[in-house]
């Protein structure tokens, strides 16, 4: 769900919500869920995406285990098949 | 008399030449965008290229890879090193008939300067991003994605996402539900090609 820039910017000074960045653009999302359920409510298929969180990228196979901290800054990279 | 290496490359800026030359850039991969992407950094004078991939040359393989049908049935990176000494008989090809895997990525794109991606997968696009990610972040890796379809010239394009990783292609058309047909593929490896000279002439 996007939620107003006000919160965003709570989450960036250490609130209780971690961020999504997808296509440059910032969500907040409830914390205590893992990669995968975020993914899977943005959406977006586990399979296909690279996750970074706070700036170090997490094993796709832990995706389905990893709990997302508090606050933490999560980036999603979409790519699609085809070589 | 002028070389007839000399002479090929007598159309470049001349402090450019020697600076190809020694460059080493990997390929992993030789379908689509591995042989197309070959071809362009041969013919440009890149020095040495490090190219593997496990697979072998089919009919369907033409409607955009650079190969031949007199190569149909020959291992991708045999008839692709073939191709790049007609082209350009003064680099060199080091070849690798495997499968890449996590465990083989490093060793073999060890003495790079950078790499560029060119598997068919996405499974594959991002075990590579994770691998060489952790193993050289600090060497460019130039990914492809988006290569599928015909048209939407604009929507090609090249980012850089994080670090030293960039990423080529309109990242939107998936090869798995729409066919790759030849010029949107070459589109996407003459990106990767011309991003790889920009890193390796940045510092001239």
């Amino acid at each position: 769900m996007r939620r107003k820039r006000g919160e965003a910017w709570y989450a960036k000074k250490g609130g209780h919500m971690s961020i999504l960045v997808f296509n440059n653009e910032e969500v907040c999302e409830a914390g205590d869920v893992t990669i995968h359920q975020l993914l899977i409510s943005r959406g977006l298929n586990p399979s296909a995406v690279m996750i970074r969180v706070d700036g170090r990228i997490i094993d796709r196979d832990s995706y389905a285990t990893f709990v997302i901290p508090a606050g933490a800054k999560v980036k999603a990279y979409p790519f699609v098949g085809g070589g | 008399m002028e070389s007839l290496e000399a002479a090929m490359f007598s159309k470049h800026d001349p402090a450019v030449v020697p600076v190809l030359k020694k460059a080493r850039v990997g390929i992993a991969g030789a379908g689509g965008l591995g042989s197309n992407a070959a071809v362009f950094l041969a013919r440009a004078g890149v020095g040495t290229l490090v190219l593997a991939d496990y697979d072998v040359v089919e009919p369907s393989n033409l409607n955009r890879q650079h190969f031949f049908v007199d190569q149909i049935g020959m291992p991708k990176v045999e008839a692709l090193r073939d191709n790049l000494l007609r082209i350009n008989p003064y680099s060199s090809y080091e070849i690798h008939h495997l499968k890449l895997h996590k465990e083989n990525i490093p060793a073999i794109y060890e003495n790079v300067e950078m790499l560029v991606e060119a598997f068919d997968t996405v499974e594959m696009k991002l075990l590579l991003i994770e691998t060489w990610v952790r193993r050289f972040p600090e060497k460019p890796l130039i990914v492809g994605s988006g290569i599928a379809g015909y048209g939407g010239n604009n929507d090609c394009r090249t980012e850089r996402i994080f670090g030293r990783v960039y990423v080529c292609g309109d990242n939107t058309s998936d090869a798995v539900i729409i066919p790759p047909i030849a010029p949107k593929v070459a589109l996407v490896a003459a990106l990767q090609a011309n991003q790889a000279l920009e890193l390796l002439l940045e510092k001239k």
